[in-house]
């Protein structure tokens, strides 16, 4: 810009035209000055005013996303909602209902969580509760140690048929690195009891099958198959992904795409 | 550690976009369910990418820090754009403070996700710990310019 400048002068020559030159030049250069003048006669204070409040932006973060603050889901009191739709070990709905939707899942993915919070309701009213449609659940579990502790605490669950309601806390617990700790699993075993009527969860029992660490064997074995099924089907391994008779629904899609798919397959006496 | 001063502005450049595409590609992962970050083997950063943490009210960490990165670009290539454009004068200082205070203020929040990382979720994810060292190189390389004096406005102006 600079040498442009100069080669403009240059050519200019001498008479009014460079005098007249020289002073929008002037003009400019007082202009510029002034804009420049502006910000600088409070960029001291800005500086200063900007800095602090970077630091308190930062500290507010912070503080929301503290662990344990208010973004977590761990302080909510957990409530059973309870099912009119038969439950057989990890099979939700009706054994011979015509459509079955096999859910592949992690109790630490976060987009499972959402499924099964905003979206398995509505497939249960909708669908479930009128015997068209089943789920079974498939353990995948990919986010490490905390989601095979809470397969093989679920497992446990199973034992005792109280997959689903197990099912349920874990999803309502998810959290940060830990969460699925042996004391976090008997604890939510124990928000689960209160919820139904007393002994129908044996703790006792159940403690001891988390502690043998038993299940862990059945979550690997699960987890193998399931990841052979998706690989094949999707050249990859991630959380949610959902086949309903043998069609692909990969990850927390909204209802309707659920909706348009069972719509297609629900058999014309069948609603 | 001098030739790095030397080049410094261009430097400052070259990281507000390398900051842009670390911190883009991670709010690409955060935003499409269906993608997983690619970490090579070194560290988790799926457990990362999937831990409480990684949203504030629901908006991703990530995202917020592509619209850091872009802030800083915006403001880098500005001082450049006004040096050049005014025969190397040097920009208004209060462009210096602001790219000063967002890195520092990018560099404290990663500080804070980096401690997360380590100590609550157990788990590092590479490209969150790159962004921590652009970002931690800007707030550097940017502080030299905090140093440049105003110009005397009173002279500017001319004789009042």
């Amino acid at each position: 810009m600079g040498s442009r400048r100069r080669r403009r002068r240059r050519r200019g020559g001498a008479g009014s035209g460079q005098q007249s030159d020289q002073q929008a030049e002037q003009q400019a250069q007082q202009e510029g000055r002034g804009l420049k003048a502006t910000i600088d006669s409070f960029g001291g204070f800005l500086t200063i005013g900007v800095v602090v409040a970077t630091v308190v932006i930062v500290a507010a973060l912070i503080w929301f996303n503290r662990p344990g603050g208010s973004n977590s889901a761990g302080d909510l009191e957990f409530e059973y909602r309870g099912s009119s739709a038969p439950v057989d070990g990890k099979l939700f709905g009706s054994p011979d209902a015509p459509i079955r939707i096999v859910a592949f899942e992690d109790f630490t993915c976060g987009h499972c969580g959402d499924f099964n919070r905003d979206t398995k309701p509505l497939l249960e009213e909708e669908y479930i509760n009128q015997g068209l449609v089943s789920i079974e659940y498939r353990h995948l579990p990919l986010l490490g140690p905390d989601s095979v502790n809470a397969a093989a605490a679920s497992e446990c669950a199973v034992d005792q048929n109280l997959f689903w309601p197990y099912h349920d806390v874990l999803f309502q617990r998810q959290g940060r690195a830990g969460w699925a700790s042996e004391g976090n699993l008997k604890s939510f075993a124990r928000e689960v009891a209160e919820q139904l009527p007393e002994g129908a969860f044996d703790l006792d029992e159940f403690d001891s099958c988390v502690e043998s660490g038993i299940k862990e064997l059945v979550v690997e074995e699960e987890a193998q198959q399931a990841a052979q099924v998706l690989q094949g089907l999707l050249g990859r391994l991630s959380t949610p992904n959902f086949l309903i008779n043998g069609q692909v629904v990969p990850g927390a899609q909204p209802i309707d795409v659920f909706r348009d798919v069972i719509d297609s397959l629900v058999p014309d006496d069948g609603g | 550690m001098a030739f790095l001063f030397a080049r410094r502005r261009d430097l400052l450049l070259a990281l507000a976009i390398a900051g842009v595409a670390v911190a883009g590609y991670l709010s690409w992962v955060a935003l499409d369910e269906e993608q997983e970050a690619a970490c090579s083997g070194v560290g988790d950063c799926q457990t990362v990418q999937g831990s409480e943490f990684a949203e504030i009210a629901g908006v991703p960490i990530a995202v917020l820090g592509l619209g850091m990165y872009l802030a800083l670009l915006a403001l880098i290539a500005a001082r450049r754009w006004w040096a050049a454009l005014r025969d190397g004068e040097e920009p208004p200082q209060a462009l210096a403070g602001l790219t000063f205070a967002l890195a520092l203020g990018g560099t404290l929040y990663s500080a804070y996700l980096t401690w997360l990382e380590l100590f609550e979720i157990e788990a590092i994810c590479v490209w969150c710990v790159g962004s921590a060292v652009i970002v931690t190189l800007l707030m550097v390389l940017a502080a030299p310019d905090l140093r440049t004096a105003p110009r005397n406005i009173e002279a500017d102006a001319g004789p009042s």
